[in-house]
């Protein structure tokens, strides 16, 4: 089984997490931009998670044989903050930068006017940028939520093959569905989505332009959720090739729009072996005892 | 430079430019891009951006982001350093070279290269500030280089991704940092487990204080039984009292 995750939060997560991702089949990894617990209070907190993502993240996942891209915008949430609001200025030279396969997470959550015009603003950004879109839907109000967010899609003039809408459900998917956007599941532990749920609205709408991610991140969450799907699937008479699809395909489809996917084996990673060069020494850095 | 290398595997095929090292690194490959050339996915790119950041300063910022993907992003030497940790990646030459290419129509003492790398270094990803210290290597070899850039070096010495700190001990950092930055990054080297072969001058610049830490180093991890690192023993016998 082979799995890109396309949204996880790897910056939350361990170096136990990504070994036990590579043993379950996870080569490739969409890292979108969120927010953190605690509040971020000016535009340099978020230019240091973004370096972070396009660089200290990438080299963690590599010494694990994972390749990891990022999605880079201001999430909604933040949007509301107008100190954290200045980083929009900063945004699309990230939108350049190698691996940054995609902007967002972007959409609503309180569904407030800032969280309106920050909304707008990025989706014109990715068509400068030529990128496709991460869009989340809210937790609370998700119905309505989602009907505005396709409304503001459709607004900016984007194409829907260029737009994934996440965190969905079966009061949801339709929507989705039907604007010919792509439609994204979070399968939690015990929020969100779970993996007969997911499996059951694959039986029903089927297995194209249908996107299966963990969306793990500092909360209860579960990084090998995609990888538990896809035997569900299996489990319940879908092909080895569907689970393929699902897990692989899709999401290669979806961020190789941006043409910027590296998803070749990480050079020198050798599974099951230390990374070159010698992990054997002691040191501050991610390679000490290193195993896939 | 006449026998072009038709081989990926670089270490073969590209010759030794530099005198005194064994392996010619990324910034020693922007200086000859005739041998660059085989090992680009693209090359014909390059060409094109090269002369687009003479013509252009404004046009270096968005072709040095999008050097990976269009020269490609695989080590120069790939049997001995298959993760380009040590010498360098076909993208940190191409990124090199622009350097080269931009310093070369501005002219020898312009200024601004200065202030124009520490922008592209602050404002990069990984392989971007590498580009930038592969190419204060590259200036360094065929010249004198901005040393309002040492700063940069020492930056990424405080990194704990190994191909920052390995770039930052090629010719530029060997010539430019002080005695005890230089000292410290061959010994964090060593911790990392990257090869000291990414050291520019080493023998020439290891001094007895270096020997010190080197057999302090030694002791530390007899004592705590562990083996010493064949590059550590280097460090002792190579080291001058």
């Amino acid at each position: 089984m082979r799995i890109l995750d396309p949204h996880i939060h790897m910056t939350s997560r361990t170096t136990d997490d990504y070994e036990a991702m590579y043993a379950a089949g996870v080569r490739a990894v969409v890292e979108p931009a969120f927010w953190l617990g605690q509040p971020r209070t000016s535009a340099g907190s978020f230019t240091d998670y973004f370096d972070s993502l396009v660089g200290w993240e990438r080299f963690r996942a590599a010494q694990f044989g994972i390749r990891h891209h990022a999605a880079i915008a201001l999430n909604p949430k933040e949007a509301n903050d107008p100190r954290c609001r200045e980083v929009l200025t900063e945004i699309p030279r990230y939108l350049l930068k190698d691996g940054v396969v995609a902007v967002g997470e972007v959409g609503f959550d309180s569904m407030t006017p800032a969280e309106d015009d920050v909304f707008a603003a990025q989706l014109e950004l990715a068509r400068d940028a030529d990128l496709p879109v991460l869009v989340h839907t809210p937790h609370r109000d998700k119905l309505a939520g989602t009907r505005r967010t396709l409304d503001v899609v459709r607004e900016s003039g984007l194409p829907p093959e260029r737009v994934l809408v996440d965190h969905l459900n079966e009061t949801t998917v339709a929507l989705v569905h039907d604007a010919g956007m792509w439609a994204g599941f979070s399968v939690y532990p015990d929020t969100k989505m779970d993996e007969r749920r997911t499996v059951a609205l694959l039986r029903e709408y089927g297995t194209a332009r249908m996107i299966v991610n963990s969306a793990a991140d500092w909360g209860r969450s579960d990084p090998l959720k995609t990888a538990r799907t896809g035997h569900e699937m299996l489990a319940a008479g879908f092909t080895d090739d569907d689970v393929d699809q699902v897990l692989w395909r899709n999401p290669v489809e979806f961020y190789g729009q941006s043409g910027n996917l590296v998803l070749d084996p990480v050079p020198g990673f050798v599974a099951g072996e230390p990374p070159a060069p010698g992990v054997e020494f002691e040191g501050s850095s991610v390679l000490r005892g290193v195993r896939a | 430079m006449t026998d072009a290398p038709r081989s990926p595997d670089a270490e073969r095929a590209v010759p030794t430019v530099r005198p005194g090292t064994a392996l010619p690194g990324a910034g020693d490959l922007a200086l000859a891009t005739d041998v660059l050339r085989p090992l680009l996915r693209d090359p014909e790119w390059l060409d094109t951006a090269r002369t687009a950041v003479a013509t252009d300063p404004a046009t270096l910022p968005r072709l040095f982001a999008l050097a990976g993907r269009r020269a490609g992003r695989g080590p120069l030497h790939p049997s001995v350093d298959p993760t380009g940790v040590t010498h360098g990646t076909v993208d940190d030459a191409a990124r090199a070279a622009l350097v080269v290419a931009r310093a070369d129509a501005a002219g020898p003492g312009a200024p601004g290269l200065a202030n124009t790398l520490t922008t592209l270094y602050h404002q990069g990803d990984t392989a971007e500030r590498r580009g930038v210290l592969r190419a204060l290597d590259a200036l360094t070899v065929r010249g004198p280089a901005p040393t309002a850039a040492v700063p940069l070096a020492e930056d990424a010495l405080r990194a704990n991704d190994t191909s920052l700190v390995a770039a930052a001990v090629g010719p530029f950092g060997g010539r430019h940092l002080d005695d005890h930055t230089w000292r410290h990054a061959v010994l964090k080297l060593v911790f990392l487990g990257v090869p000291l072969q990414a050291v520019a001058g080493l023998d020439e610049r290891a001094d007895a204080e270096l020997s010190r830490m080197a057999h302090d180093l030694a002791a530390e991890r007899q004592a705590a039984g562990r083996d010493i690192p064949p590059d550590l023993t280097r460090l002792l016998r190579t080291t001058k009292e």
